[in-house]
């Protein structure tokens, strides 16, 4: 028969003593009791593709097996974390989840554990837990509940008996929650992949003012939760994030200033582009270095020359990467945080001069439209796209998108294939600027190696990653322009259903 | 010396536990259960194995005696189930394993006790018969009828779940009310004590309260047929399915 067994959260002050001292009344004898402690540390993906499927990963005493946990299976793939991780070593469907995304660790759970076999009734252990959690850049600690786990049962029926008699000897028992969220929120930290709460949502009928200061909070909301894993240089995508929050606060500052008082406006705008401009300065530098490491594979270039151009991009990396860590240990940024998550001052009656819609769903309507008419103007002159025409098409796109992520809530059916659209527009145009980006950057390597003493080999790297990226732009313009007309019309359509 | 009397358990485990913390913090040396052990509530393994381990003495009652009556077998029993008023009966005997089965069939209908000298009768329903009642009105003739003869110093029942205390043709009668399933309008469970400390006897009836949520949780994760976690939550009884 397979062993059975179950874990209760009982109050602190209950002690093994008292259990057993209970137990003992009802029949059951103890052998003696053993203590030991343990601990385990929780990993998932920048994104939470774990979390978000209920799949949680640890690891046993830092260094030892790995675990997953769905909630039905134990399995135990072997994986290294803070590397990519290597696909294989786990079922399939959860294969596609973690490849080619780094490993976080985001929460370590310590627990002290008395265990003590039984027999009267029925056999097993009981095993009396105290968990304590630490997470964060700054390994913050928070105590956990007293956990009891009953072990080893092997009658089913008896369990059941068994609990029955804990609880009453506990005084109250309740479910334990998992591990990982119980300890983020004992911590104050975010999920993994940060899922918005549901405060922060809009909802039909919030006022133009009210849905301002949501949204501005919630870029609040992912700007502190991608700020731990920035300042660890855990992955890129932390600082990605965090930069998108900023470009979105910035951009939500623009879109509701008849909501704003002016001075609150001049000011968050002020504040957003100082710490956008330190992000994006590191973030041009992670894509190039990100660039530079495959595209050094792809072209088999030679070890040396590969190590001398991935040492360049991390030594320009260094002093930009400094400076904004210093900016995100700041006051002046943690008063940047605090502003946007608290409630917003309301403009003077003489700087209202825009007539807005009582709620937010009239006005989100607007917005969507009037970024939808921007976007539609954009038609190339010739037969394609310039290269400024683009460029600002670009940029015409990420207000719709934005514009359409602010108002999601509200039309939660209606906008989901459309910012499938323009995610998809974007990441072209994307992939089509940093190959010009990176184009432009390798030029100047050139360049700098090209006065010192560069090697054969490493000119003939260079040529060849210049090729790549002049290759990658044109594929990307092109497949944008193939894109173009069926994505637009999409737009317009959607537009026109904004009318009715 | 004090006694505790507890009757109409009634498979109620989180009620028996506080009944018992309660009656030993009152200073009870001796416990003794009037009837009604099992029955209704989702417990009865529990309550029957702590009362076996604790060698507390007890008497049968009506439900345990009908819970009894239905065992046969397995499959009749099943059957039993969907029966919405008495399904709970089968449900009981199908929880019991051998030794419960064996403790409760060893019953007797009734007990005599000795408090500080004085004779103490404990009968579930009335000397008459576990199915009989005795309730607060009770005549002197009446009392005297179903006592056939007998005068003890304190006759003690249960049954009716209904507690009180009365001296009747010189004799205290202390109904126990329920440990488990209390009917008058108060959740909260009820046990008799009988004190003969301060010379002389006094009767109480003691109140006290217990986690009523853990029980209807158990009602209806152990799908007991019948049951009403309703009523537990108010402490009352219906008529009827």
């Amino acid at each position: 028969m397979q062993p059975v067994g179950c874990s209760l959260i009982i109050p602190a002050r209950v002690t093994l003593r008292r259990l057993v001292s209970r137990l003992s009344e009802a029949g059951y004898s103890f052998g003696d009791p053993v203590v030991e402690n343990w601990r385990s540390v929780y990993y998932d993906t920048q994104d939470g593709s774990l979390f978000k499927h209920q799949l949680r990963l640890f690891r046993a005493g830092g260094d030892g097996p790995w675990i997953l946990n769905d909630g039905d299976r134990i399995f135990a793939p072997g994986a290294e974390a803070g590397m990519h991780f290597e696909p294989g070593k786990l079922p399939t469907e959860v294969q596609s989840l973690v490849s080619g995304h780094r490993l976080i660790p985001y929460l370590e759970l310590q627990v002290r554990q008395s265990s003590i076999s039984f027999e009267g009734a029925s056999k097993g252990r009981l095993l009396l837990q105290k968990w304590h959690f630490s997470g964060g850049y700054r390994k913050m600690k928070a105590p956990g509940p007293k956990v009891l786990c009953i072990a080893e049962q092997q009658d089913t029926s008896e369990l059941e008996h068994l609990v029955v008699l804990l609880r009453e000897a506990a005084g109250s028992v309740t479910e334990p929650s998992d591990p990982l969220e119980a300890g983020l929120q004992a911590l104050g930290l975010p999920f993994p992949g940060t899922p918005l709460p549901d405060e922060l949502r809009l909802a039909s009928g919030d006022s133009v003012m009210r849905a301002a200061g949501k949204i501005l909070a919630q870029q609040e909301y992912r700007m502190t939760a991608n700020t731990e894993g920035t300042l660890q240089d855990l992955d890129p995508e932390f600082l990605h994030d965090l930069r998108v929050a900023v470009r979105r606060c910035r951009f939500a500052v623009r879109q509701f200033k008849a909501v704003l008082l002016l001075q609150a406006q001049s000011e968050l705008k002020e504040e957003l582009k100082w710490i956008g401009g330190l992000l994006g300065a590191v973030r041009d530098l992670d894509v190039f270095w990100e660039v530079m490491r495959t595209e050094t594979e792809a072209v088999d270039s030679d070890e040396v020359s590969r190590q001398k151009l991935l040492e360049h991009v991390q030594d320009e990396r260094t002093a930009p990467r400094l400076e904004l860590e210093e900016a995100l240990r700041s006051e002046r940024y943690r008063q940047l945080t605090q502003r946007l998550r608290g409630p917003l001052p309301e403009p003077l009656s003489e700087e209202a001069g825009v007539e807005i819609p009582d709620t937010v769903d009239g006005f989100a309507g607007k917005q969507i439209r009037k970024r939808a008419g921007k976007v539609l103007e954009m038609s190339p002159r010739g037969e394609e796209f310039s290269g400024e025409e683009l460029h600002q098409l670009r940029i015409a796109l990420k207000g719709l998108r934005y514009t359409c992520e602010f108002y999601r809530d509200l039309y939660p059916d209606r906008l989901q294939r459309l910012i499938a659209s323009l995610v998809l527009l974007q990441d072209t145009l994307g992939a089509h600027q940093d190959a010009v980006v990176a184009e432009a950057k390798l030029s100047k390597i050139a360049e700098t190696f090209g006065r010192g003493d560069a090697s054969y080999e490493l000119g003939l790297v260079l040529g060849r990653l210049l090729e790549r990226q002049i290759h990658k732009a044109v594929k990307n313009r092109a497949r944008f322009e193939k894109l173009w007309p069926k994505k637009s019309k999409r737009i317009r359509k959607f537009r026109r259903s904004l009318k009715k | 010396m004090k006694v505790a009397f507890l009757s109409d358990i009634h498979s109620n485990f989180p009620a028996l536990c506080r009944a018992l913390e309660k009656a030993h913090r009152l200073g009870a040396s001796r416990i003794v259960v009037a009837g009604d052990v099992v029955g209704a509530g989702p417990h009865p393994v529990e309550v029957i194995r702590h009362l076996m381990q604790q060698e507390i003495p007890a008497i049968a009652g009506n439900v345990d005696r009908k819970v009894l009556q239905a065992g046969g077998r397995h499959r009749d029993l099943k059957e039993q189930l969907r029966d919405r008023k008495n399904g709970h009966l089968a449900w009981t005997a199908l929880q019991l394993g051998k030794a419960e089965r064996e403790w409760l069939e060893a019953l007797p209908p009734e007990l005599t006790v000795e408090v500080g000298g004085a004779e103490v009768l404990v009968v579930h329903g009335s000397p008459q018969g576990d199915t009989d009642y005795i309730y607060p009105s009770i005549t002197r003739q009446a009392l005297l009828s179903k006592l056939e003869g007998r005068r003890p110093a304190v006759l003690v029942c249960g049954h009716s779940h209904v507690p009180f205390r009365r001296t009747v043709a010189g004799v205290r009668v202390l109904n126990c009310g329920s440990v488990g399933r209390p009917v008058d309008g108060d959740p909260r469970g009820t046990f008799g004590m009988v004190d003969s400390s301060e010379g002389g006897i006094r009767t109480r009836i003691v109140r006290f309260a217990y986690p009523v949520d853990h029980v209807t949780m158990d009602l209806e994760s152990r799908r007991v047929p019948g049951a009403k976690p309703d009523e537990y939550r108010a402490g009352i009884k219906k008529k009827g399915a």
